[in-house]
């Protein structure tokens, strides 16, 4: 569905404590990292999809979902990104990327991923 | 709890001019339950047998479901138990007519043995389970004064393969058919305008937006493609209106809108989550959730947002509140122990208690129009589960596999 990011150019996924949506310092530095990367570019535009564990209520994760790409966005619009390049999807957390139940899988799907439209 | 005094006129069929009334003093919901004797269903042929069988099964399965009755297989004795209360024999017969059948069925007062009401139809092999479940709902009508439950549907979603399908089912599980397969996610179906139409919504165009489709059609209308979230709705037969969450603003907030999608009021502007409103049944108020105060929990305002406060307290996860129909209870998902169990709160926040205790999530908890039982979804490994309780006596039953859970309020 998404078109292959070149590696050299490619934005990290960033990850969220349980029912947050604030940006820890991990996920800062990875975002700056990102934001160079996104500046590089010429114009490209980017999805930025929320994703959440399942162990929340399915209507409360969605908007969770959304409120942890509304983050990623945001600072990197803070950064200097042109706010015009970004799109937000929430999944909820219908669509995990890891399918396991353990706290490992739960915490890789605490997510804002990035994709290239 | 409200005895309801229900002063039953009864037409008895098949041209008979005798007219009865019975006055039933029925706690539509308490525990107690009218004794019930149910005979087996007679035929009248060997080729009327398995109809009538069939019949039978539906029929006690129904009244067992309802949870109003205590009941026995066979004949009372002469007079009945004697406890003074009202006690009733249903009885029902098949024979054949003409290549189909004639179900003829009666519920009759066991003490005086006179008839308080009977129904007859004609029955085929396929309408077996709709004419059970119509008879089961006139039983209670005429003991009652509301109709059961047994002829109402469900919306779920089930998923597999990479499939989304939304599906409609009676209220049993039984007859299953999928409305629409998608490989994109399918959320929150919700009856429209009685059984007119449902809502639901579909990443059909790769984002959260909100559809309406028709029974009568087979293709769906985007009602709302905002940018960002469409979704988490409630509808509200009262005002013929939608509650929605939209973030078309920037943020998670609730919009109320007809059903063409036509947005009529804001009623949320805070910079947290708002979410998962609910209508109360007279469609003054609305409970929703929100992250306000740090954690989601429970809130309950006016509906034009005014007067906005918090309904919860304990725990520090409440959330996909649905408000009953009779105005009752307010049921919800609430985490105990790290784990999410259906919870009940009364309107104004007292009598919170649990309904489920087992070591797996509950969610998406939404009403029977009988305010008494709840359909839900639950993570019964290694897939979710769709099912049913009782919320007086905590029975249960389990439905299919599947989430997002609706049920038709007639």
């Amino acid at each position: 569905m998404w078109k292959k990011w070149p590696r050299k150019r490619r934005c990290e996924d960033i990850f969220f404590d349980y029912d947050k949506y604030t940006l820890k310092p991990e996920a800062k530095a990875t975002l700056e990292m990102n934001a160079k990367a996104l500046k590089n570019q010429t114009s490209a535009p980017i999805t930025i999809e929320g994703h959440c564990d399942e162990r929340g209520t399915e209507d409360y994760n969605m908007a969770l979902g959304e409120k942890r790409a509304k983050a990623a966005m945001d600072y990197l619009v803070s950064l200097g990104v042109s706010a015009s390049r970004f799109t937000i999807i929430s999944y909820g957390e219908s669509r995990p990327f890891e399918p396991g139940h353990s706290e490992a899988a739960w915490a890789k799907n605490r997510r804002a991923h990035f994709a290239a439209k | 709890m409200i005895s309801l005094l229900v002063l039953v006129l009864l037409c008895v069929w098949s041209g008979a001019n005798a007219q009865t009334e019975v006055e039933l003093g029925i706690k539509s919901t308490s525990a107690s339950k009218i004794p019930l004797w149910m005979e087996s269903f007679r035929y009248g042929d060997q080729g009327s047998k398995h109809v009538s069988q069939q019949m039978d099964q539906l029929v006690y399965s129904d009244l067992e479901f309802s949870g109003l009755f205590a009941i026995a297989r066979g004949r009372p004795n002469p007079g009945g138990s004697g406890g003074g209360g009202l006690e009733v024999v249903v009885r029902g017969s098949v024979t054949p007519d003409g290549g189909r059948y004639l179900f003829e069925g009666r519920v009759i007062d066991a003490a005086s043995g006179h008839l308080i009401g009977g129904k007859r139809y004609p029955v085929t092999d396929k309408t077996v389970r709709k004419i059970a479940h119509h008879f089961s709902d006139e039983i209670i009508l005429m003991l009652t004064g509301e109709r059961g439950v047994a002829g109402t549907k469900i919306l779920f979603v089930r998923t597999g393969g990479g499939k989304w399908e939304l599906v409609m089912s009676d209220y049993d599980g039984y007859e299953p058919r999928a409305l629409l397969r998608l490989s994109l996610p399918i959320l929150n179906p919700r009856w429209v305008d009685g059984r007119e139409a449902l809502a639901y919504t579909g990443f059909l165009h790769g984002k959260p937006d909100l559809f309406l489709r028709r029974l009568d059609e087979s293709a769906s209308k985007p009602i709302a493609t905002y940018k960002g979230l469409n979704y988490s709705i409630d509808w509200s037969q009262r005002r013929k209106e939608l509650l929605a969450t939209l973030s078309k603003d920037g943020n998670p907030e609730l919009y109320i809108m007809d059903r063409k999608g036509t947005i009529k009021n804001r009623l949320t502007h805070s910079r947290s989550i708002d979410c998962n409103p609910t209508w109360s049944p007279n469609g003054r108020e609305v409970i929703f959730t929100s992250d306000r105060s740090g954690g989601p929990q429970l809130y309950r305002m006016e509906g034009d947002g005014s007067n906005v406060r918090r309904l919860t307290f304990q725990g520090n996860y409440n959330s996909s509140a649905a408000w009953s129909p009779k105005g009752d209870w307010v049921a919800f998902a609430s985490r105990i122990n790290g784990i999410f169990q259906l919870c009940l709160i009364k309107p104004d926040g007292t009598g919170m208690h649990a309904l489920t205790d087992e070591p797996w999530n509950h969610d998406t908890p939404r009403w029977a129009p009988d305010g008494r039982h709840l359909i839900y979804a639950e993570d019964r490994s290694p897939e979710s589960t769709i099912s049913i309780i009782d919320i007086y006596t905590k029975g249960k039953r389990i439905l299919s596999k599947g989430k997002h859970p609706d049920w038709s309020p007639e």
